[in-house]
């Protein structure tokens, strides 16, 4: 159990990594200003999910 | 002046940067603050839990486990605090037993964290205050707030829903990471069904006669002021239980049962799976409510709630509530005094079981003083008798 719970947990960081990397690249290519805005507060939960700070 | 889109990307990622950085050691600071424990003349020897299994070796859940004992024949019992950390009625007694206690006749132990993953973080959504204090002569004390499961960063994921072993109920998935649902545990579990496996070897090891969890409920909840028990651990509840509200309590405490079909919990797995008698006491705590106001340290500390209050008034819950509230004072004192009146019964069952503590403060003492008086200073006592939780 404690083996399928930890291949989970490690399967779930390698997805937040994605979608802070796909996010960050997004808020790279984006000319809207707003858009670019909401990017960054969209950050903040998968960067500290990624740190394992919450 | 118009900002150039370039501009607009730099100060929204430091805003959100600041704002992460800000939240980020909010919840680190929280996470690596050290509860000192100051070994009282009682404390013959401090443990950790792995050393009755190797479950819970490396984990953080490998609490300390303080052994007061009076190197005279008698019981022993085990107090259990910090089973749901949100609940600080229960880790501040067991403190004070550590901190106070000196055993004349058998052995006691303490657990102060028993799920020490979920004092490291608070309830997701429900802005709880990290951490809480109590005045003392010399100073304060503060304690980490908690959360009532683990931490999802020690237990994840959950799952659908929760199977527990070994009875095959089926539970809520959170409580998979519930210490009073994990309980008789198991040794290849998740962490929470580790520590209780861990904790019911401890028992069996330590020939543990009597165990108290110890615990704060909501004042909506029906199981409210009162001692939940063991068909083994009748005698001593019932006992206890009219002992205390004849001449301490203003507020009685019941006693009841433990459902035999409902699994997971102390009072019924620890008395089913050992030779232990099984017991846990209840007290109010308003902030648990949900029709709460504001939830900060004050309400925690000195559980006055108007809103809780105007409950009260309207017959909605079911332990009474009026401007004075349920201090700390009167919450821990509640508890000390169901544990000490426990062992008292206990002696007149069974002697050769009694467990004789003095330097324990009284009901009273402890509802006019304060609970701070009993707490000892960290910063004057020796490193050797300084843990931490």
């Amino acid at each position: 159990m404690m083996t399928i719970n930890t291949a989970i947990s490690l399967l779930y960081y390698g997805i937040s990594l994605f979608f802070l990397a796909m996010v960050f690249r997004n808020f790279l290519k984006t000319k809207d200003p707003q858009e670019a805005i909401l990017y960054c507060l969209i950050l903040i939960p998968f960067a500290l999910r990624v740190l394992r700070i919450k | 002046m118009k900002l150039s889109l370039k501009n607009v990307k730099i100060i929204a990622f430091l805003g959100a940067a600041l704002c992460a950085a800000f939240a980020g050691w909010q919840f680190y600071e929280h996470r690596v603050y050290k509860e000192p424990v100051v070994l009282g003349p009682g404390v013959t020897e401090v443990r950790k839990l792995s050393d009755y299994s190797p479950a819970v070796k490396g984990t953080v859940n490998d609490c300390n486990v303080y052994i007061l004992d009076s190197g005279k024949p008698g019981g022993t019992a085990l107090l259990i605090g910090g089973t749901h950390p949100e609940e600080p009625a229960a880790n501040l007694s067991t403190l004070l037993f550590v901190e106070n206690a000196v055993p004349e006749s058998g052995r006691l132990l303490v657990i102060n964290r028993a799920n020490t993953s979920a004092s490291l973080c608070t309830r997701m959504g429900e802005a709880y205050p990290r951490f809480y204090s109590v005045e003392t002569p010399w100073g304060k004390r503060t304690w980490r707030m908690g959360d009532r499961c683990a931490s999802p960063l020690h237990s994840w994921p959950d799952p659908e829903v929760y199977i527990h072993y070994p009875s095959g109920q089926n539970l809520a998935y959170m409580d998979i990471r519930n210490l009073n649902r994990a309980w008789p545990g198991r040794e290849n579990g998740l962490i929470v069904e580790r520590t209780t496996y861990a904790m019911m070897e401890l028992i069996r090891k330590e020939k543990v006669d009597l165990v108290l969890d110890y615990h704060e409920a909501e004042l909506e909840y029906p199981v409210e002021n009162t001692i939940v028990v063991h068909e083994n651990a009748q005698t001593v509840g019932a006992m206890t239980s009219m002992m205390l509200t004849s001449a301490t309590f203003p507020v009685p405490i019941g006693m009841e049962f433990s459902p035999k079909m409902l699994h997971g919990l102390s009072h019924r797995e620890i008395g089913d799976h050992s030779q232990a008698m099984s017991l846990l006491a209840e007290v109010a705590e308003p902030m648990l409510d949900r029709i709460r106001g504001i939830t900060d340290e004050e309400l925690l500390m000195s559980g006055k709630d108007r809103f809780v209050m105007k409950a009260g008034e309207h017959k909605l819950l079911y332990a009474p509530m009026d401007e004075k509230g349920w201090p700390i004072e009167i919450r821990v004192g509640r508890h000390v005094t169901t544990f000490m009146t426990m062992l008292q019964v206990l002696a007149q069952m069974d002697p050769s079981k009694a467990i004789v503590l003095k330097d324990v403060p009284d009901y009273n003492s402890m509802v006019e003083k304060g609970i701070g008086s009993y707490f000892r200073n960290p910063g004057e006592a020796p490193e050797n008798r300084i843990y931490y939780d």
